[in-house]
C-alpha cells in the first residue's frame, strides 16, 4: 500500500491535483455538495423508514435515492482526486481507514436491504403506513453509518495529519 | 377521507353530473395533475378541482409531459451555473482574501480582542479531545448536511422530482432544515470565537453570512407557501413561485458552502 501510494505521488496526474490550487478547493466544496445530497435523499428514506417522516408515501421518497447516489458519485470522484493529490496523508491516517470502514458498512447495508427483501416490502406503503421494524434497523443503522462517514472525514486533519 | 376516496369521490361526482360512464379525457387528465399537485393529507377544497378542470376544458388537448424532462433541465442548469460560480469565486475572492490578510492588525477592535481572550475561545483551541475543536467542526458539518440536505430535498421535489410525495407533505421536512440551521449557528459562533479577528477581517466570511441569510429567508418563504396551499389558500402561481425559490435555493446553498470552503483555505 506504501509503494502504491508514492508510486501514486509520483504521477503527472498527482502533480497536476496539488499545482493547482483550484483543483483541491473545487473539489472540496463538490464533496460538501455531494455530501450534502447524499445525506439529504438518502436520509430523507432513513427518516421514512424510522418513522419520523411519515406524510409521503414509500415509493415517492425511494424516488429521491437515486439523487443520493449522484452525490455518492460526485463525492467518489472527488475523493478520489484528494487521495491522488495527497496519497502519502491518508494510506497511515487512522481517520480515514475509519471513514473507509463505515463505507464499507455503509454499502454492505445496503445491499443487505435489498437483497433482503424488505426494500420490496415497504415499496407499497402508503402516507402515515408504520414500516417493519426490520426496515427501521435498516434505517438507523444507515443514518449512523452515514453520521460516522462524516465524523471521520472532519478527524482526517486530528486523528491523522491530512489537510 | 384519503386521498385514493377523494380522486374516487371526484370521478365518480363528475361521471354522475355527465352521465357517461368514461370521462374526457382532458377531465382526467386534469383530476391526476390536480391531485398530483394538490395531494394532500386533507381534502382539498372542491373548488381546487373545479378550477383545473375548467382549466382542462379550456386548453386544447395536448399530449405534453414534459414536467421530468424539465426538472433535469433545471437541475442541469442550476449545476452548471453552480460550477461556473465556483470557479468566479475562487478566482476572484482568492485574491480578495489574500489582500484582507495582510491587514488583520488594523480592524481588529476591542470586542475581537476581548473575544479571542476568553476561556470559551481559548477552550476550543487547546482541547486536544473531541470536545474542543475538532468535534465542534464535526457539529458544523454535520448540521451542514442536514440543513442543506433537507432543503435540497425539498428543493428536487418542487422542481419535480420524486413527484409522488405531495408537495404539503413536504413541511415536516422544513423541521430537520431548522435543527440543521441551530446547530450550525451554535457551532458557527464558537468557531467564530475561536479564531474571532482573523474570520472578522476575511471578507470572504461576511459574503457566507449574507449568503447563508438569503438562503435561510428562502426556505422560510417556501414553507410559508407550502403552509397556505395546505390550508387550502394557494394563489394562482403557487406552483411557479416555488419553482423559482427552489432554484435560487439550489444556487445560493452551492454558492454558500463554496464560501464557507473557500473561508477555511484562505487566512
Amino acid at each position: 500500500m506504501h509503494a502504491f501510494a508514492i508510486w501514486l505521488k509520483s504521477t503527472d496526474l498527482s502533480w497536476l491535483v496539488t499545482h493547482h490550487g483550484w483543483v483541491w478547493a473545487t473539489c472540496e466544496a463538490l464533496h460538501f455538495i455531494g455530501m450534502s445530497l447524499l445525506f439529504g435523499c438518502v436520509g430523507a428514506l432513513d427518516v421514512r423508514m424510522l418513522g419520523w417522516w411519515k406524510a409521503p408515501p414509500v415509493a415517492g421518497v425511494n424516488a429521491l435515492v437515486r439523487w443520493g447516489v449522484l452525490g455518492f458519485l460526485i463525492n467518489l470522484v472527488t475523493g478520489a482526486v484528494f487521495f491522488i493529490g495527497e496519497p502519502l496523508q491518508y494510506v497511515d491516517n487512522p481517520a480515514f481507514r475509519f471513514k473507509m470502514l463505515f463505507l464499507v458498512l455503509a454499502g454492505w447495508n445496503v445491499l443487505l436491504f435489498y437483497v433482503t427483501g424488505v426494500a420490496d416490502r415497504i415499496e407499497s406503503l402508503e402516507p402515515d403506513d408504520d414500516t417493519p421494524l426490520s426496515a427501521k434497523v435498516f434505517g438507523g443503522t444507515s443514518l449512523f453509518l452515514w453520521i460516522g462517514v462524516i465524523f471521520f472525514g472532519r478527524m482526517l486533519p486530528f486523528l491523522g495529519n491530512s489537510f | 377521507m384519503t386521498p385514493k376516496d377523494g380522486r374516487m369521490g371526484v370521478r365518480s361526482t363528475l361521471q354522475s353530473q355527465s352521465g357517461q360512464s368514461d370521462l374526457d379525457e382532458t377531465i382526467e387528465r386534469a383530476i391526476d395533475e390536480t391531485i398530483r399537485r394538490y395531494f394532500m393529507r386533507h381534502e382539498p377544497p372542491p373548488r381546487v378541482y373545479a378550477r383545473a378542470i375548467s382549466a382542462a376544458q379550456q386548453r386544447t388537448v395536448t399530449a405534453r409531459d414534459g414536467s421530468a424532462l424539465r426538472s433535469w433541465i433545471v437541475a442541469a442548469a442550476s449545476a452548471t451555473a453552480a460550477l461556473l460560480l465556483v470557479n468566479i469565486a475562487i478566482h476572484f475572492f482568492g485574491v480578495v482574501a489574500a489582500r484582507a490578510a495582510s491587514n488583520i492588525d488594523g480592524s481588529t477592535g476591542p470586542f475581537l480582542l476581548w473575544l479571542s481572550g476568553t476561556g470559551l475561545a481559548r477552550w476550543i483551541n487547546e482541547s486536544e479531545t473531541v470536545f474542543g475543536y475538532s468535534g465542534v467542526l464535526f457539529l458544523h458539518t454535520l448540521g451542514l448536511a442536514m440543513a442543506v440536505g433537507a432543503s435540497v430535498v425539498v428543493d428536487l421535489r418542487i422542481l419535480g422530482a420524486a413527484s409522488r410525495i405531495s408537495i404539503t407533505a413536504l413541511l415536516p421536512v422544513f423541521r430537520f432544515m431548522w435543527i440543521g440551521f441551530i446547530v450550525n449557528a451554535l457551532s458557527g459562533a464558537l468557531l467564530f470565537a475561536a479564531d474571532a479577528p482573523r474570520k472578522a477581517a476575511n471578507p470572504l466570511f461576511e459574503f457566507k453570512l449574507v449568503l447563508i441569510a438569503i438562503g435561510i429567508a428562502l426556505m422560510a418563504m417556501m414553507e410559508r407557501s407550502l403552509l397556505k396551499s395546505e390550508s387550502g389558500a394557494a394563489l394562482a402561481g403557487t406552483e411557479r413561485r416555488l419553482a423559482m425559490l427552489a432554484v435560487a435555493s439550489l444556487l445560493i446553498w452551492t454558492a454558500a458552502i463554496v464560501a464557507g470552503r473557500l473561508v477555511a483555505y484562505t487566512l
